[in-house]
């Protein structure tokens, strides 16, 4: 499976736009994976360590380990846009399916409001990374690359060709500027 | 701002967020100076610092999942259809699950949704709602039933029996348990491969136990229902993928579903040994910290073997591994074997348990005990139970040998201490083995593959060349003389069935086969008794006499070099003796009708007395000196297989079942269950397709009309008794059954009087229009039995053959002739006259199995090992063409019986007969 996806994000990032089609199913059979082990985990007795669970889960989409190293920083690069991706369109509409062309309406079937704290969802995040990307395109590949794709520090400042204390010094700043924009455009704060 | 600008705001931050509140007032005055804006800035990023901390640290995959998670519960109190959703039970890879109340049927089920893109995609809807339909037909006690398929205000839901429980995954079980888990699933697994479902996501957290301890499979076969068909042959791994990640954790994907190739039931073979490993071994047999490590895993090693339990049973670490097999060719083939093995490790006596304390024995057979009752509540669920369950002998019990198939001859050494035996394991022919009693290791003794004869006190061995019994005779060869210390075997005496050697190694008693039968010569050269089957005989100790079965059932005695009596008669499927140390009683197995053996001791003078009892099939193989009884002790089971359209497949059937006549168009079988057990002795009428067969009544099975109306059947369709002297026609469907009397006894086709082993066909059938029917074995009341031919239309009978000449035979289309078979020649007799000719045309092997619809030529069947070879023989030429080969895969203990084929040698069936079993020691035994 691993190597299918892998191939398929080389070719989606590559221009091939087709790939897409075939990516986003498997990454929503992935989504619904995660969501049935969130409901088993609220079952007493269940520990499991967040992000060891979605580096699983993202190791089982694609085959890092195994990709070229001349591919390598290219491929995390593409990998993360591409989760960036799907996990915004997924939240916009639940029922969105690429498959019978383009977004269908599914009765019940409204945005997902995916909480990431602080009273924010996903939607905004997207709109404040783009903002970001204006200011400091490089911060917002990091979030892009460690909050969609789950890389480690140490894998970012391999795809970027920086020390690993630059991801983290970029990284914290990057959040702290993301925050102070989402306050600031948040209902609450216009209000 | 510009980039330069922005740079010099990230550098401010940085240092300023090392330092304290008041540090960094006076760090920010000193650096920013007068320049607002940068200061600004800096300060409103501090602002959010704090904040900021924790901020993004849990992936957007993982805070998507949890969204979806909890939007789950929104779904409870809406309505799809006639279903109300009342309940949140859980999420699957395929979709949320919800308990659901069905307001028509007033009753609570489980409603899975499905994900959008089969809702919203109408050719997967169609796909999944015919393969739903084909999903509701696998009705199973041990698999969840799928109701159907709902769509309703944009949602696709399956409606499926709501199981209660916990999976396999949730929590563990104690070994004998976990047997009984396996169980049931080869069971489920069983029957849905009987009708091509293959499950493909086969884990433990599809495995639910409910609180009564039955095991329902979930999601059986869902996994293709929510494929695409089209990328499912192109782009297998996308598919896998797709319908599912869905498809469950790489753990327990094959090998070959790893790659992406095709799958079949062997696949779930796979994930059935992934799921007994780690019931046992409590943890995942290919585990991986990624999945890429998993799949690794999958693909190139091997399970911690060393993992298992170390009371595991052989039988049950050698079905691991043949279940695990990396390359699907080499792996169990059919679940139904892994039934074998598990009933083995749950029954007594082939019970595996490595020989330890009488102590530890004694908890094994208790807890046998204990287990044999869970097999007996599947029964009740429905199913047969072919374990062969055991009571509890009288005597310790310790197993010898611990492995898979067929036991031969068996002896111990003259000092008792060891054994010496035959064995076919896995699917090696017979070879020579040597243990010492107590010890769970056998060596293999260098010789060349032979099965044993006899061992001399001197320490001298007869053994028996290796060599697949083709022509449905007891195995027979050259008898061949070794030492036990070594050195080339020397061949002395051809055609042997059986011998023994005297106490002083000086005198043999050997069976040989002849053209009429069998004759039993002790010395050697001396004929003292001649019968058309002698089993093996055996010399009493002081070299006297000689005791031997004639048939099974009949024990004889002979002194040397005089006459032969009758000792007892009616001991069942007995056919196996031994002396007492002191010669006064013999040892032999008894019963067996009901699957319950008796241990028997006989004296001369006819006094017999039960040692033991034991429900399974045993056969008495030696008694030591100090009293000590060396038995081979096993199962037995059959299944029918035929060809059908889609190639051959297994005929769904009871335990004891065979066939016994095939359509003309190959498409229903005649069967007949002789389960043991009052009022099993039915007919049924079995579908090549795969149904479920239809039971006709009690009796015995002869053959179908040609009409495809009625089924001959022997017995007066009413009584569960043997009557043998009616004929009854049953309607298949509708119509009134109508019952004959006939002059003469009828035998089923599978009557072993004449010594051949079951598979020749001696099969009854009729001529095209229906009128005539050919009896392949009937006798007048105390008369030989012969080929007969009746008239229904006339209702007269026609001897054909002279008294003692029976089947193999086949009667032509029109009905006016019968070929049998006569030694390697075929003789072919007038029905009008009686005249009779052999058919020109070389001597050959194989047996006359159908005469073609045109009359013209006729199908011969020729068996070695595992080839079925049919050939057409030109009656007036002699020619033969072979028409088709069938292989059979052959397992160890596996032999081929009631071979049948079409007149158009198109269709054919068979019954495939599995004897497994082990050598045990049984000590105590008085």
């Amino acid at each position: 499976m691993a190597q299918r996806v892998t191939e398929l994000l080389l070719a989606w990032g590559d221009g091939d736009l087709s790939a897409l089609d075939q990516l986003i199913p498997l990454v929503h059979a992935e989504l619904r994976q995660i969501a049935a082990r969130c409901m088993a985990r609220e079952r007493p007795g269940h520990t499991l360590q967040p992000t060891a669970l979605v580096n699983e889960v993202y190791l089982r989409l694609v085959d890092v380990e195994r990709i070229r190293w001349q591919n390598r920083a290219h491929f995390l690069a593409v990998a993360a846009r591409l989760m960036r991706r799907i996990l915004v369109d997924f939240a916009r509409s639940r029922g969105y399916q690429k498959r019978g062309g383009g977004g269908q309406k599914v009765a019940f079937d409204e945005a997902l409001v995916v909480d990431i704290g602080r009273g924010h969802d996903l939607l905004a995040l997207d709109d404040a990374l783009d903002e970001l990307a204006r200011v400091d395109e490089r911060q917002s590949q990091i979030v892009v690359m460690r909050f969609f794709a789950g890389l480690t520090v140490e894998e970012i400042a391999g795809v970027l060709e920086i020390s690993p204390a630059t991801v983290m010094r970029d990284w914290k700043l990057a959040k702290a500027w993301l925050l102070r924009e989402l306050d600031r455009t948040s209902p609450e704060a216009d209000g | 701002m510009t980039a330069a600008r922005w740079q010099r705001v990230g550098d401010i931050y940085h240092a300023a967020i090392a330092l304290s509140a008041e540090e960094r007032r006076a760090y920010l005055d000193a650096v920013c100076g007068d320049d607002a804006e940068v200061r600004r800035e800096v300060e409103s990023l501090l602002a959010h610092a704090g904040d900021a901390s924790g901020f993004l640290e849990t992936p957007a995959l993982e805070l998507t999942g949890r969204a979806l998670a909890a939007r789950t519960t929104s779904w409870i109190g809406r309505r799809v259809g006639q279903y109300e959703v009342r309940s949140f039970i859980g999420a699957g890879g395929m979709g949320e699950v919800y308990l659901a109340h069905d307001t028509r049927l007033k009753r609570d089920v489980a409603l899975k949704c499905l994900p959008p893109h089969v809702a919203s995609d109408s050719s997967a809807r169609g796909r999944l709602e015919r393969e739903a339909r084909l999903l509701a037909t696998l009705n199973h006690p041990n698999i969840a039933a799928i109701y159907g398929v709902e769509q309703a205000d944009g949602v696709t839901a399956l409606i499926l029996e709501l199981v209660d429980g916990q999976t396999l995954g949730d929590r563990v079980f104690p070994m004998r348990e976990a047997f009984a888990i396996a169980r049931q699933l080869a069971d489920a697994l069983e029957a849905a491969h009987g009708k091509d479902i293959i499950h493909r996501d086969l884990k433990p957290a599809n495995i639910k136990v409910t609180p009564s301890g039955t095991v329902k499979v979930l999601d059986f076969g869902l996994a293709k229902a929510l494929t695409d068909e089209a990328r499912q042959s192109v782009e297998v791994s996308t598919e896998r993928t797709h319908a599912g990640a869905i498809m469950g954790t790489v753990a327990y994907m094959s090998p070959e579903q790893a790659r992406g190739k095709a799958l079949d039931r062997r696949t779930d073979v796979w994930a059935f040994g992934c799921v007994l490993y780690e019931l046992i071994a409590r943890r995942a047999a290919f585990a991986g910290e990624t999945a890429s490590d998993c799949l690794v895993r999958v693909l190139e090693s091997e399970p911690d073997w060393a993992r298992l339990p170390s009371d595991t049973p052989e039988s049950i670490r050698r079905l691991l591994r043949r279940c695990l097999q990396k390359d699907p060719a080499a792996r169990l083939h059919d679940i139904a074997d892994a039934r074998l093995e598990i009933d083995e490790a749950l029954a007594p006596p082939s019970a595996a348990s490595p020989p330890g304390t009488k102590r530890a024995r004694r908890r094994f057979w208790r807890r046998v005990l204990l287990t044999s009752g869970l097999a007996v509540a599947v029964a009740a669920a429905g199913y047969i139970a072919r374990s062969m369950v055991a009571s509890p002998p009288v005597g310790v019990v310790t197993q010898l040998t611990f492995r898979h198939g067929n036991t031969g001859k068996a002896r111990f050494t003259p000092d008792g201490q060891s054994v010496i035996y035959g064995a076919a394991w896995d699917r090696e022919p017979y070879r020579l083995y040597v243990t010492r009693v107590g010890s769970a290791q056998s060596r293999a003794i260098d010789l060349p593959p032979a099965d044993l004869l006899a061992l001399s006190k001197q320490g001298q061995l007869a053994i028996l060349p290796s060599r697949p019994a083709i022509d449905g005779w007891e195995p027979h060869g050259t008898l061949a003389v070794t030492a036990l210390a070594g050195g080339a075997p020397r061949e002395l005496y051809s055609d042997v069935v059986g011998a023994d050697w005297s106490a002083d190694g000086k005198t043999m008693a050997i069976v040989r086969r002849v053209d009429d039968g069998a004759r039993l010569e002790f010395p050697v050269g001396t004929v003292i008794h001649q019968a058309p089957l002698i089993l093996p005989p055996r010399i009493s100790p002081d070299g006297t006499r000689v005791c031997f079965f004639v048939g099974y059932g009949e024990l004889w005695i002979g002194e040397r070099g005089g006459s032969a009596r009758r000792l007892a008669p009616s001991l069942g499927r007995g056919g196996h003796c031994a002396w007492s140390p002191n010669g006064r009683e013999i040892f032999v197995e008894s019963g067996g009708g009901d699957m319950h053996m008796t241990l028997e001791a006989i004296e001369l003078s006819g006094r017999r007395r039960t040692v033991a009892s034991y429900t399974g099939m045993i056969q008495i193989e030696d008694v030591a000196p100090d009293g000590r009884v060396l038995i081979a002790a096993g199962t037995l089971r059959y299944s029918v297989y035929g060809s059908s359209e889609e190639g051959e497949r297994e005929v769904p059937v009871f335990d004891a079942t065979r066939v016994y006549h095939v359509s003309g168009d190959g498409k229903r079988a005649l069967l007949w269950d002789n389960s043991p057990g009052a009022g099993k002795d039915r007919v049924f009428l079995g579908h090549m397709d795969g149904t479920p067969p239809v039971p006709l009544g009690p009796g015995a099975a002869a053959a179908l009309l040609p009409d495809g109306k009625w089924a001959a059947v022997i017995g007066d369709g009413v009584s569960n008794a043997r009557i043998r002297n009616k004929l009854t026609l049953f309607p298949i469907r509708a119509g009134t059954a109508r019952t004959i009397d006939l002059p003469i006894e009828l035998e089923p086709q599978h009557g072993s009087a004449l010594g051949r082993t079951d598979w020749s066909r001696r099969a009854y059938e009729f001529s095209a229009d229906g009128t005539r029917l050919l009896i392949p074995f009937g006798h007048a009341s105390g008369r030989p039995a012969r080929v007969y031919v009746y008239d229904l239309s006339g209702n007269s009978m026609k001897a054909i053959t002279p008294e003692g000449v029976t089947g193999p035979a086949v009667l032509s289309p029109d009905g006016r002739f019968v070929a049998v078979n006569d030694g390697s020649q075929v003789r072919v007799y007038s029905v009008e006259d009686g005249k009779d000719r052999v058919l020109p045309g070389v001597a050959e092997p194989g047996y006359v199995a159908a005469w073609s619809s045109d009359g013209k030529s006729l199908l011969t069947i020729e068996q070695v090992a595992d080839l079925a070879r049919v050939f057409r023989r030109d009656i007036v030429s002699g020619a033969r063409a072979l028409v088709r080969e069938i292989r059979v895969h052959e397992i160890a203990g596996v032999t081929l019986l009631d071979f049948l084929v079409t007149r158009d040698g198109q269709a054919y069936a068979y019954t495939k007969s599995i004897r497994l079993a082990n050598l045990f020691v049984v000590d105590g035994l008085r």
